[in-house]
């Protein structure tokens, strides 16, 4: 299963990274959206967990960028912003999850195991 | 209360007086009610104003200032009736423009014309009351604004 | 519905096959029916055909006696020498060629003409007798045929019209009977066809009858049957009805039920259709939180609209839309549920909003694979949510608080009484001097009185400061910085308006707000201090005898508080500013004056002791460079004067005023035209340095350079207390400042404290 990791903050993608880095997963990650769409065209991956707020190109651009070129990925966003505009604007462009910082290692396990059961 | 927030009340205002007359309305120096202030006038409306902040605004003349105003339009009819609605009409105004200015995370009242009584109107004691002098042609009128912060929607603005 | 719609498949097959040998009986009825109509029409048609052929054979003996009878009369006419009648001629001509045509007909089937002229076609006569009565007729004919076959339109000759008559009377008659005998035989061979076609009819009229017959059969039949199967489902529906009538009462029962659930539930609970109308079965309690009655049918959309902020509105629009949308995971979607606190603002009939707060939670509701409804549950969440505002605020109030209340530890209870009392005393000053009534357009004249306004608020503001600097406050340090900052960008501007204004009440108002936050906890310091009096009179007795030195300096006495709270200023800015200073009290004592006055006298020092801390006293660096000792020395001394009067000295050792900077900056402020600098001597231009607005330090900090601190000296001593400011200086070596103010006769006497 590979999976992207598309924060700018590289504490966090570490930390994501760490976390559910396993045989399971082939990890890669991006510090931004243009990066993310270039590591996405090379890497295909399945699932994608996107920051909304990046520098470049921001997350909901990236998630209608990468549903254009593959519309059967997987994303899970994951944003700060307490504004639920954000979040349903996310669904409604088709990311499949929705998971708000700070989570839990735990919260992320469940989120990515209900993405992938669908 | 930015004072962005504020001016587009007070331009609001000055913008009716500029619309209907060739004297334009100045603004005096605003200050903050203190408790023993009697700021309501004779003819009052109010502006309930929620969302990102909450609280109201109210606009108040006296009746020379209203009748004044009424016959600029030609209006004969000077009563407190007509007067009542020349400074419902005011706020409409005022109203209107903040709808148009605040943006879409307010939500803006019709306003309401308050008949006599307006020195009942109590204000909010967790607020301040900013009182805005408005003139016209020498009569004194005032704007009245009085608003807290919502903490629900400072956190999502602070967020954002 | 369920039952009824079961039992025809129940129904026997027998019933099958009657209803198959109806419906084939009555296809043959209209099938016999039809073709007894065809044959009847087939009958006609041939009598009507036979009729003409008889006719036409009866003719021919009828033309051959015409003929005989024609003849004769030519006969006679020629006999008695008159001419025979050209008619008679042409008729016996025309009556043999129709004879000859329709004879030929007969034999070989051709064309003749009927009764009325109208061409007839005629088969050949089959019949074995006919065809030899025929060939008999020909020979018979033939014969008169040629005879006749002369005549013209002219008389034929005697001999001629004798021969032929001769033959016609000889055997006219026989001919005429050969053709009436086949006349006959036709008449016999038609009637004979049409009895064929006769039976054929009459048999399809019988299997008619039958087809009647079978099908009254066939129905009675299936009535019977139907009544035996009516009484089956007579006797079922009743056991049906009982059924229906059992679980109607506990349908009744459930619904009652139901809407008792509904009627009480404290929640309102709906449903919502695919374009969002909402559904008839909603609780009551809905129609009060939505604050409108008669929900059914209305757009939940719509509703939401009236009550949310356009951004609310346009994210719960989107967010229905994903609730209807399969495509879209239901826990997704269920995840970031906008709605699930939210507030929500209803007009009051009297002005404003009433505002609440409402919880929505949804589930799709979904049939064969497509969403058909969304339930909705609402509750009025306004109660929950105002406690826990009110609990993160009163947090929040607290963390603020417990910062204060660390910042004001160290102060005297008493100094902070006084410095809530200035702060208070000089925001009511600020929000007066704005409440003035003249109006300021932007009118030259008026400009100036906002920017006096606006000096009187810089004052007020830096006064605050100076004092919090005093106590070591350094949040309200902070507080009043952000405040001059927003006055100087005013001050700046060219034109002034009064909304201009709007910043600094906004300013005004926080200031005025942490003031209060500053009382209450004061007042809740009290509470403390009643409690446990010796805590904080050992911190006091700590905090004195930490300034002991200054006091054995000076003498026996303790010294005063003021002198005290100057020391510890200076102390806290030599600090910040890397600077090496003592302060000395000579003399110096306010605790006999009245608390306004020693207020006042306290709040000029502390600007004194700002100004040369700021722009006085040099770094020790500086000083040894210059040659003076590294410390440098504030000197404060207590001043002989008039009984009703109050005079005082205030005295660094510092770099002193410099007479061309002050001419420089008085010219830049338009205070000084360019011939005055040049005239005024060192004295005269001193005076400039307490106009508001001056300073010769580049830069603000918020220790000084704002070129208030002067401006607040002179006010205080000068404009509030009626008194006199004197200045002597030595550039590079020291500044002092004389100070005098006039006691009201009230004062108290020296010596209480």
């Amino acid at each position: 299963m590979k999976l992207l990791i598309v924060d700018d903050s590289n504490v966090i993608r570490r930390a994501i990274a760490r976390e559910i880095g396993s045989s399971r997963y082939e990890i890669r990650s991006a510090g931004n959206g243009t990066e993310a769409l270039a590591v996405f065209d090379e890497f295909a991956p399945e699932i994608v967990t996107m920051d909304i707020t990046m520098p470049e190109l921001d997350g909901l651009s990236c998630v209608d960028a990468i549903l254009n070129r593959r519309p059967d990925t997987k994303i899970l966003v994951i944003s700060a912003l307490a504004d639920k505009a954000t979040a349903v604007e996310a669904i409604k462009r088709g990311a499949q999850g929705f998971l708000l910082k700070p989570f839990t290692a735990e919260m992320l396990h469940t989120e990515l195991a209900e993405l992938l059961a669908e | 209360m930015s004072e962005d927030d504020l001016k587009v009340f007070v331009h609001g205002a000055a913008r009716f007086f500029s619309k209907i007359s060739p004297t334009p309305a100045e603004v005096g120096t605003p200050f903050l009610r203190d408790e023993s202030d009697r700021v309501m006038s004779d003819f009052s409306a109010v502006i309930g104003i929620s969302g990102n902040q909450r609280g109201c605004v109210y606009y108040t003349a006296p009746r020379d200032m209203v009748q004044a105003l009424a016959e600029i339009f030609g209006e004969s009819d000077l009563s407190d009736d007509i007067c009542a609605d020349f400074v419902g009409e005011i706020a409409n105004t005022i109203s209107g423009n903040a709808r148009l200015e605040l943006g879409p995370g307010f939500l803006i009242s019709v306003p309401v014309v308050i008949r006599g009584r307006a020195e009942d109107v109590h204000f909010p004691d967790d607020a301040p009351a900013f009182v805005i002098p408005i003139s016209w042609t020498g009569h004194r009128s005032t704007l009245i604004i009085c608003l807290s912060d919502q903490p629900h929607s400072r956190r999502m603005a602070a967020a954002q | 519905m369920r039952y009824v719609s079961q039992a025809p498949r129940e129904a026997p097959s027998s019933q099958v096959w009657l209803t198959i040998g109806l419906v084939a009986c009555v296809l043959l009825f209209t099938g016999a029916l039809f073709g007894t109509v065809l044959v009847n029409a087939a009958i006609t048609v041939r009598s009507q055909a036979n009729i003409r052929l008889v006719s036409v054979a009866a003719r021919q003996s009828e033309l051959v006696q015409r003929i005989s009878k024609d003849l004769l009369q030519i006969q006679l006419a020629e006999h008695t020498n008159q001419a025979p009648l050209p008619s008679t001629l042409g008729d016996v001509s025309d009556a043999a060629a129709t004879f000859d045509q329709t004879l030929k007909a007969f034999m070989n089937g051709g064309s003749t003409t009927d009764l009325a002229g109208a061409a007839l076609t005629v088969a050949p006569l089959k019949g074995d007798a006919q065809v030899a009565a025929l060939a008999q007729a020909q020979n018979a004919w033939s014969p008169l045929r040629q005879k006749i076959a002369s005549f013209t339109l002219v008389a034929p000759p005697v001999a001629t019209v004798d021969d032929a008559a001769s033959y016609a009377v000889a055997n006219g008659a026989q001919i005429s009977n050969m053709m009436s005998d086949i006349a006959l035989s036709i008449e016999r061979t038609a009637t004979q066809g049409a009895k064929d076609l006769t039976f054929i009819r009459n048999l399809l009229i019988g299997l008619a009858v039958l087809c009647v017959v079978a099908i009254v059969g066939i129905l009675f039949t299936r009535v019977t049957e139907g009544q035996n199967q009516i009484r089956v489902y007579a006797s079922s529906l009743e056991l049906r009805n009982d059924e229906l009538a059992e679980s109607t009462t506990a349908l009744a029962h459930a619904k009652r039920g139901t809407d008792l659930i509904m009627e009480t539930v404290r929640q309102g609970l709906l449903l919502i259709r695919p374009d969002y109308r909402i559904e008839a079965q909603y609780s009551r309690e809905l129609e009060e939180i939505f604050r409108m009655k008669d929900l059914a049918g209305h757009n939940l959309l719509n509703i939401l609209q009236r009550i949310l902020t356009e951004r609310m509105y346009n994210t719960s629009r989107d967010y229905l839309g994903l609730l209807f949308d399969a495509k879209k995971k239901e826990r997704a979607v269920l995840r970031v549920n906008p709605l699930d606190e939210v507030e929500v603002n209803f007009p009051n009939p009297e002005g404003g909003f009433i505002s609440k707060y409402l919880g929505f939670s949804f589930r799709r509701i979904v049939q064969s694979g497509e969403i058909t409804r969304v339930f909705i549950a609402v509750t009025d969440v306004t109660g929950r949510v105002q406690l826990e505002r009110q609990l993160r605020e009163s947090e929040h109030k607290k963390e603020r608080q417990f910062e204060l209340l660390l910042g004001i530890l160290h102060v005297d209870p008493r100094m902070l009484d006084e410095f809530i009392a200035g702060a208070q005393t000089r925001t009511r000053e600020m929000n007066d001097a704005l409440k003035a009534q003249d109006f300021a357009a932007a009118s030259a004249g008026q400009i100036e009185k906002l920017r006096q306004r606006l000096d009187i608020v810089f004052r007020c503001v830096h006064n605050i400061k100076g004092n919090a600097a005093l106590l070591n406050l350094e949040y309200f340090q902070k507080t009043c910085d952000t405040f001059e900052q927003k006055i100087v960008e005013l001050r700046n501007r060219p034109i002034l308006g009064g909304d201009d204004f709007l910043s600094i009440v906004i300013a005004e108002s926080d200031l005025r707000a942490d003031i209060a936050e500053l009382q209450d906890l004061r007042e809740k310091l009290t509470g403390i201090q009643r409690v446990s009096p010796g805590a904080i009179s050992a911190f006091g007795a700590h905090v004195r005898a930490a300034d002991g030195a200054g006091a054995r300096e000076s003498g026996a006495r303790m010294p005063d508080e003021v002198v005290v709270a100057i020391r510890a200023l200076a102390q806290s800015l030599a600090i910040k500013l890397e600077k090496d200073v003592r302060v000395v009290d000579d003399g110096f004592d306010t605790r006999a004056l009245g608390p306004e006055m020693r207020r006042a006298v306290r709040d000029v020092l502390v600007q004194l002791t700002r100004n040369s801390l700021a722009h006085g006293v040099e770094t020790a660096q500086l000083r040894e460079t210059a040659g003076k000792p590294a410390q440098a020395t504030i000197l404060i001394r207590g001043l002989a004067s008039a009984p009703n009067a109050f005079a005082f000295s205030f005295r660094d050792d510092g770099r002193g005023l410099d007479p061309a900077a002050i001419r420089k900056r008085a010219l830049e402020l338009g205070l000084l035209a360019g011939d005055e600098a040049v005239k005024a001597d060192e004295s005269q231009v001193a005076r400039y340095i307490f106009a508001p607005g001056f300073t010769t330090s580049n830069g603000a900090t918020t220790d000084a350079g704002r070129g208030v601190g002067m401006d607040v000296v002179k006010h205080v001593i000068v404009d509030e207390w009626g008194g006199e400011i004197g200045v002597s200086s030595d550039p590079g070596q020291y500044c002092e400042f004389t100070f005098s103010l006039p006691i009201a006769t009230t004062a108290a006497p020296a010596g209480v404290a």
